[in-house]
């Protein structure tokens, strides 16, 4: 049985199939929700966005025009969200002025059960320490970083997504970076990652 | 490849330099041991970043999704329902204010028709006329002063829109036009 692309579900749900709504729900459930948790870093909050997006997926589906990537539009709705709840300070609870993560852990840093409690405790830091030098990132480029590294989006659809041109996503990509390499200097020194 | 050019080094690591590039950053990176070390932290760090785990959806997200659709498109029925009577209100609203704006404006110029109309056709009101018919005015301006007198004797009868506007008074007309 052929996949049927997102582009064709999504000009189905276009035409009222709900079932086609609930397969591209089942494909990007799961990659939204990690987008909205790496980009707010809280859970409940990235649940609500994620489910925020998909309803504005269905609520624009007149709109939908098969010219660009579903993705695509799916991450604008989805960075557009996240932006905003960062804005309204939503999703910061976890920035602080060194860059360190200050939550007290989350369920999503989720260290190896097999491994030592001495590890584990090793592990959460080095990930609250990454987390923070990530969050510590100006929007665009944490937005830019995340797409790349964990969305697996392409520059071009990053710079569909942000609205800015493919030369300045590299920029962005380079300085997010350079800024992550000398904030995590001394985990990179101590061969610690 | 200059060693301050640390951007075409950060494309070369993600591939995102020409093949001509990569191999100018591949000669450089085999003779300055700086520029090297700046890719391999590059590479820590991308593996550092593998390593970031995210929660999974929680086994009720379908659920809440399902219901927030169900009642999204409930408001929206509503909505529609209560859009649909509004539209309707308007719509004959609309056409009432037309129709009434329609006859107020035929009745205002109800008055001044039977006058053209028939002054041409009429004599009574022919003699008259002249001052309401374009055709007839430039024959005012060569009428006598007796003609005149008679004109404005007759202006009283003019005036009475309201006689003139009448069907019923209209009707008696060929009456005259037998005289």
């Amino acid at each position: 049985m052929a996949i049927d692309s997102d582009l064709e579900l999504m000009l189905r749900v276009r035409q009222g199939d709900s079932e086609s709504f609930d397969e591209l729900l089942r494909r990007y459930r799961t990659p939204l929700v990690k987008y909205f948790c790496r980009m707010v870093r809280d859970q409940a909050l990235a649940e609500d966005l994620a489910q925020e997006a998909f309803l504005r997926v269905y609520k624009a589906r007149q709109r939908y025009r098969p010219d660009a990537r579903f993705t695509t539009w799916l991450y604008r709705i989805a960075t557009n969200l996240a932006l905003n709840a960062i804005r309204d300070g939503k999703g910061t609870l976890y920035r602080s002025e060194n860059g360190s993560a200050e939550d007290g852990g989350r369920p999503w840093d989720m260290a190896d059960p097999k491994a030592s409690i001495e590890q584990q405790m090793m592990e959460t830091d080095r990930q609250r320490m990454i987390h923070g030098a990530i969050a510590a990132l100006p929007e665009n480029q944490r937005a830019a970083v995340i797409l790349h590294k964990y969305q697996e989006v392409d520059y071009r659809q990053i710079s569909k997504i942000l609205k800015v041109s493919e030369s300045a996503v590299k920029s962005l990509l380079f300085r997010a970076y350079e800024t992550l390499r000398v904030r995590l200097e001394p985990l990179v020194r101590e061969g610690q990652i | 490849m200059k060693c301050h050019e640390r951007e075409k080094l950060f494309s070369y690591l993600c591939q995102m330099v020409k093949p001509r590039e990569a191999e100018e950053v591949r000669r450089h990176l085999a003779g300055c041991p700086r520029c090297a070390q700046v890719v391999e932290e590059y590479r820590k760090l991308d593996l550092a970043l593998d390593k970031w785990t995210a929660a999974e959806p929680s086994p009720w997200f379908d659920a809440r999704i399902r219901a927030r659709l169900a009642a999204s498109e409930k408001e929206k029925s509503g909505f529609l329902g209560f859009g649909g009577l509004r539209t309707l209100v308007v719509s004959v609203l609309s056409v009432v204010l037309i129709v009434a704006g329609f006859i107020a404006f035929h009745q205002r110029r109800a008055p001044e028709q039977p006058v053209s109309a028939a002054g041409s056709s009429l004599p009574v009101v022919s003699q008259t006329a002249p001052q309401v018919s374009g055709a007839a005015e430039g024959q005012a301006q060569s009428l006598s002063a007796e003609q005149r007198v008679k004109m404005d004797e007759n202006l009283s009868v003019l005036e009475d829109y309201d006689m003139l506007a009448n069907f019923d008074v209209l009707s008696e007309l060929p009456k005259a036009k037998d005289n």
